[in-house]
């Protein structure tokens, strides 16, 4: 795969060059400094050696002047100087130190010392200058001064310009063959860059470098591919990861929905079959409700038809017959009080419930005297609370507090100081009602059975009765929204407790102790 | 040659000595005030100074000289202060490797073999007779009187002011053998030529 061309990348070549340029000028500038160092070494040697022996061919020279005092002769010998190039004063001391002879250079303008300095060479202002002894058979006849110019300022600017020229020279030539040569190191580099800025802007991974060598680029190169490669192959597991990914999703989203459309269909089926189940609880109840109204007709003449045998043959009957009469007047009165309990449990279920202001202590009241007026003889002490307003329906709530009422005088009817009290408690907002006795009570254990129809837990010829009385008070109270429960202990009396609101807070407001009996019967 | 001294007071003693017949002639050319002490030197002194120096610029024939270490010798003709001084300056010195003896002679002695020999003025009936009397001997002969070099001398001395000078005649020097260095001849106050 070819790479993308490659976009200028001026740093790297920039330093390339940067590099190679500093390093020429300093190679040149180091090269070229020794050689002026040494060269400068070198004239300055050779010129001190040239005026020094101009000194000494000067004082053989001027030594037959010195020995014969001829100061004329001298003068003329150093006059020759001036076809010297380069001497700016010269002169002759004597053997005393005084100045024999004297030159200065046209335009020098210099001053000469005034006595003789010691033997040897030195620089003063930037002349070179050279005292030299005058010797002939070992002894000294004078000394020899010379002054010359030592021109290194300017042979040094006429080195550095050729060091300029140079350096340029260098340079120049050193950028020409970098800007080539670079392109072997800095090109697979560049190369490198733009494949992996087109993998980073584009997430092209499939692109790969051609090694440009066995160098440490082409290493670096083998590198970066074996990452592209590296990259390509996690890229594609991810995209494969992420496709099973999606698949997975969509196929637990749509089993949701199927499990959300199984639940609304189940809702349905449960509407549906409830309302199948009202609808055959209604028929069954109007069934029920028709059956026992129709039973009442021949039941009252079967009871009344025995009544009237036993009544108009009193002595014609045989004794056998008539305790069968007496059984069958019995057994149909039973029946009645049956048939009359049905309906009336019927007609809780049937009958619309309208709420309205209801005293309960007055619907008691008037229960106790209904029973009173039934059994004159009996003596209970009955204790009815002030005050238990309530919004319920009065006609159910009497059915309630008939039976309630009703079983607490049955079941009081063997105690021997019986006593029923009907009260009101206040549980947070809400109350609840209560019918207690001392009567004959019942073992908690079967407290889950008292609220259903048939249910019994005395025998009928200790305690007469249907069985259906709670069954009737438990659907009253149901019907207003209220809960009933009982607490009892055998041969101590019970407690009903009911209430007439619907439940706001749910069943922790219940009384709380004794049995509870909720929803008894549908 | 070259011989470095560091300094002029290392030129020993021999050099002091030297000094005080050089000293008048310096003195002229030396600014006024100068460190060379004006030491009045006597004339005979410069002129002793003068004849040990021209050693220097002649050269004398091999055959002069017994080996390369015989003495110069000087013969000193009716100038006995001369003699003198250059008996004080040859004391210790050499002239081109050889030690110098003097000898005094008078006007009417026979002349000795001798490498250089001096006629003082006294002696200037008495001098062609001398100079005659040397043949062709490699002698140098030196004078200090007027018109010497015409019967034969081969320097005369002359005095100029405060200033003792010399006059050559290299010809007379060569006919007996002598080469005079032309540096000498540079500083001779006048070089005759073609002299007898």
């Amino acid at each position: 795969v070819t790479p993308r061309a490659a976009r200028p990348a001026r740093s790297l070549k920039g330093q390339l060059l940067f590099v190679v340029l500093v390093t020429t000028l300093v190679a040149v500038l180091v090269a070229l400094g020794a050689m002026v160092a040494y060269d400068v070494r070198l004239y300055q040697k050779s010129w001190e050696a040239d005026i020094r022996t101009q000194a000494e061919l000067l004082g053989r020279t001027t030594a037959p002047a010195l020995q014969f005092d001829d100061p004329q002769v001298a003068r003329e010998n150093l006059g020759l100087l001036r076809y010297r190039p380069g001497i700016r004063a010269a002169a002759i001391y004597d053997q005393g130190g005084a100045r024999f002879a004297e030159f200065v250079a046209p335009g020098a303008g210099l001053a000469l010392p005034a006595l003789p300095g010691a033997d040897g060479s030195s620089f003063e202002g930037g002349d070179l200058v050279v005292f030299q002894r005058i010797v002939a058979d070992d002894r000294i006849l004078g000394t020899v001064y010379l002054r010359a110019a030592y021109d290194l300022v300017p042979r040094l600017a006429s080195y550095l310009g050729i060091a300029l020229v140079a350096a340029g020279l260098a340079m120049a030539i050193a950028y020409l063959l970098s800007a080539r040569l670079q392109r072997i190191v800095s090109q697979p580099i560049l190369t490198i860059g733009a494949v992996a800025r087109g993998a980073a802007e584009d997430g092209d991974y499939s692109l790969r470098v051609d090694k440009p060598g066995d160098d440490e680029i082409g290493r670096l190169a083998e590198s970066f591919n074996a990452l592209m490669a590296e990259t390509q192959r996690r890229t594609r597991d991810l995209e494969t990861t992420i496709a099973e990914l999606g698949v997975e999703i969509r196929e637990r989203t749509a089993a949701e929905l199927e499990v959300s459309r199984l639940n609304a269909e189940l809702e349905q089926r449960v509407q549906d079959r409830t309302e199948q189940y009202r609808v055959a609880n209604r028929e069954l109840e109007a069934f029920c409700y028709s059956v026992s109204h129709d039973l009442r007709a021949p039941l009252r003449a079967i009871h009344g038809f025995s009544k009237v045998l036993i009544g108009d043959f009193p002595d014609g009957l045989p004794a056998s017959a008539r305790d069968a009469l007496s059984r069958i007047i019995a057994a149909a009165e039973r029946m009645g009080h049956l048939i009359e309990d049905l309906l009336r449990l019927s007609q809780v279920s049937r009958g619309e419930l309208s709420r309205q202001p209801t005293d309960l202590a007055e619907v008691a009241t008037q229960v106790v005297a209904a029973l009173r007026a039934g059994e004159p003889d009996r003596e209970v002490e009955v204790q009815i609370w002030d005050g238990m307003p309530a919004d319920a329906d009065p006609r159910l709530v009497r059915t309630a507090l008939e039976n309630l009422i009703g079983n607490a005088w049955k079941f009081t009817s063997k105690t021997a100081r019986p006593r029923i009290e009907v009260g009101c408690l206040r549980d947070g907002g809400r109350r609840v009602y209560f019918v207690r006795d001392n009567g004959a009570g019942f073992d908690m254990e079967f407290a889950d059975k008292l609220f259903g129809p048939f249910q019994r837990l005395h025998r009928a010829d200790e305690y007469p009765g249907t069985g259906i009385g709670l069954a009737t008070v438990a659907r009253v109270v149901l019907k207003h929204g209220g809960r009933i429960w009982a607490e009892a202990q055998e041969g101590r009396g019970a407690v009903f407790y009911f209430t007439l609101e619907r439940d706001d807070d749910g069943a922790a407001t219940a009384a709380g102790h004794g049995a509870r009996s909720e929803g008894v019967t549908t | 040659v070259k011989t470095r001294r560091r300094s002029l007071a290392a030129g020993a003693s021999g050099a002091l000595r030297a000094l005080a017949g050089l000293a008048v002639a310096l003195a002229a050319a030396a600014p006024p005030g100068a460190a060379a002490a004006p030491v009045q030197a006597p004339e005979e002194a410069i002129k002793a100074a003068y004849v040990f120096n021209f050693g220097s610029y002649v050269d004398w024939p091999a055959s002069a000289f017994a080996t390369p270490e015989s003495e110069l010798v000087v013969a000193v003709v009716a100038a006995e202060e001369v003699a003198v001084e250059l008996e004080t300056a040859a004391a210790g010195r050499t002239v081109a490797g050889r030690p110098v003896r003097v000898l005094r002679l008078r006007e009417d002695d026979e002349v000795p073999a001798a490498h250089v020999l001096f006629v003082g003025r006294a002696a200037a009936r008495a001098l062609p007779g001398l100079l005659e009397s040397l043949g062709d001997r490699p002698t140098l002969a030196v004078t200090e009187t007027e018109g010497a070099l015409g019967s034969g001398s081969a320097i005369n001395f002359v005095v100029e002011g405060d200033r003792v000078r010399f006059d050559i005649a290299p010809a007379a020097a060569e006919r007996r053998g002598l080469k005079v260095s032309a540096r000498l001849l540079s500083v001779a106050r006048r070089v005759v030529e073609g002299a007898t």
